[in-house]
């Protein structure tokens, strides 16, 4: 089973996992808020990405 | 926003760089910094937020075990990379002390390597045996973080008995060697954690994934016999740190405005499972994430192949280092 159904099958999907884990509804709430900030054309950036073709 | 179009920009920053000379950007409270008598940085101390504690040991040999590592582990298909990491909590606390530490084969026949993987748990573990948590991250901090000195609620007699219980329980998933291993640690690993400030998280306490046990800590060896792919890690990694990934995600929910950088030593893995459920949280589909996570080892195979060239030729762990450089499956 790959890591993302997993997730899915497992943990009930990001938002579930987090949750359990103790994040708190308005701290995921500010996170979407805070992840759909988007710079148009761009991907996520993370490290391997200094590196990676735009 | 079109969530079929490339993921976005995590648009704000924070967080773990472990590298030494690539301090962290956060509102990290705490560092502890240690020199030996040669004026090397041997210990490094973060605090990443309120409530999760990320402990990474650094000195001027790290880099260069890593190389080995590399070079030692990378050449022969189903090779493993095994993390080892220590966790506890004080409080609502979780401190998770990660190391990367050696390969071993997926037949578990290199006991050479497995010697080194525990020398450099013996180094790593020296920075914390006999110290307390006070004195790791000092009063304040530990009273900041609500934690008290030397919370010890569990009994030594009990925790023989669910390790005992536990180990029975595995029993039939163990090979003989990791058996013998949790039996032999069985009567240290009570005494340690009985005497020990640091309070394991319950899952944790599993007897095929005690590694080391001293005085004052544990080591967890998160390599098992379920672990053979990249995809058995991670599945490990959302088991085994539900509240570490959670306080990475509401230490950047918290951040101040600005970037927000998530970093482990290559930006694989660690890094990767981060995004992969930040990802999942605005509902990017899985296919896109994939992508994502796989495309590191494309970009990563420039400085894999850096890593490979920089392993000095005479050194003993390089094994046949003449091998293929392909990425491994574990990092």
């Amino acid at each position: 089973m790959d890591t993302l159904t997993y997730l899915t099958a497992r943990h009930g999907g990001a938002e579930a996992y987090f949750r359990a884990g103790g994040v708190e509804a308005a701290d995921l709430a500010a996170l979407r808020e805070r992840l759909v900030e988007t710079l148009p054309g761009r991907g996520i950036a993370r490290p391997g990405g200094s590196t990676r073709p735009e | 926003m079109d969530l079929h179009a490339p993921p976005p920009v995590i648009a704000a920053l924070l967080v773990t760089a472990f590298p030494a000379d690539n301090h962290i950007r956060s509102r990290a409270v705490l560092q502890r910094r240690t020199e030996d008598g040669r004026g090397r940085v041997v210990e490094r101390v973060t605090l990443m937020s309120g409530r999760t504690l990320i402990v990474k040991e650094r000195n001027d040999r790290t880099s260069d075990r890593e190389t080995l590592l590399y070079r030692h582990a990378l050449p022969r298909a189903g090779d493993l990379v095994p993390r080892y990491a220590a966790s506890a909590t004080i409080g609502d606390t979780h401190l998770l002390a990660l190391e990367d530490v050696g390969g071993t084969h997926a037949d578990g026949h290199e006991p050479a390597s497995r010697d080194r993987a525990m020398a450099a748990l013996a180094r790593f573990h020296r920075h914390f045996a006999g110290a307390t948590m006070q004195e790791i991250l000092g009063a304040a901090a530990v009273g900041a973080l609500g934690g008290e000195a030397t919370p010890n609620p569990i009994e030594r007699s009990e925790l023989l008995s669910v390790y005992q219980e536990a180990l029975a329980g595995h029993s039939r998933l163990l090979s003989t060697m990791m058996r013998e291993r949790a039996l032999h640690l069985a009567g240290p690993f009570a005494d340690a954690l009985a005497a020990s400030p640091l309070v394991l998280d319950p899952g944790d306490v599993r007897p095929e994934n005690v590694l080391v046990a001293g005085p004052r800590t544990v080591l967890i060896d998160f390599e098992n016999a379920a672990v053979r792919t990249r995809a058995d890690a991670n599945r490990l990694e959302l088991d085994a740190n539900p509240r570490w990934l959670a306080g990475i995600a509401t230490t950047i929910a918290q951040a101040p405005t600005g970037g927000v950088l998530v970093h482990c030593h290559a930006g694989k893995d660690r890094t990767g499972i981060v995004a992969a459920l930040l990802l999942g949280l605005i509902g990017v589909p899985d296919e896109v994430i994939a992508a994502d996570y796989a495309l590191s080892s494309t970009c990563l195979q420039r400085e894999l192949d850096r890593w490979l060239a920089e392993a000095a030729p005479d050194d003993p762990t390089s094994g046949s280092a003449n091998g293929s450089s392909s990425w491994p499956a574990r990092r």
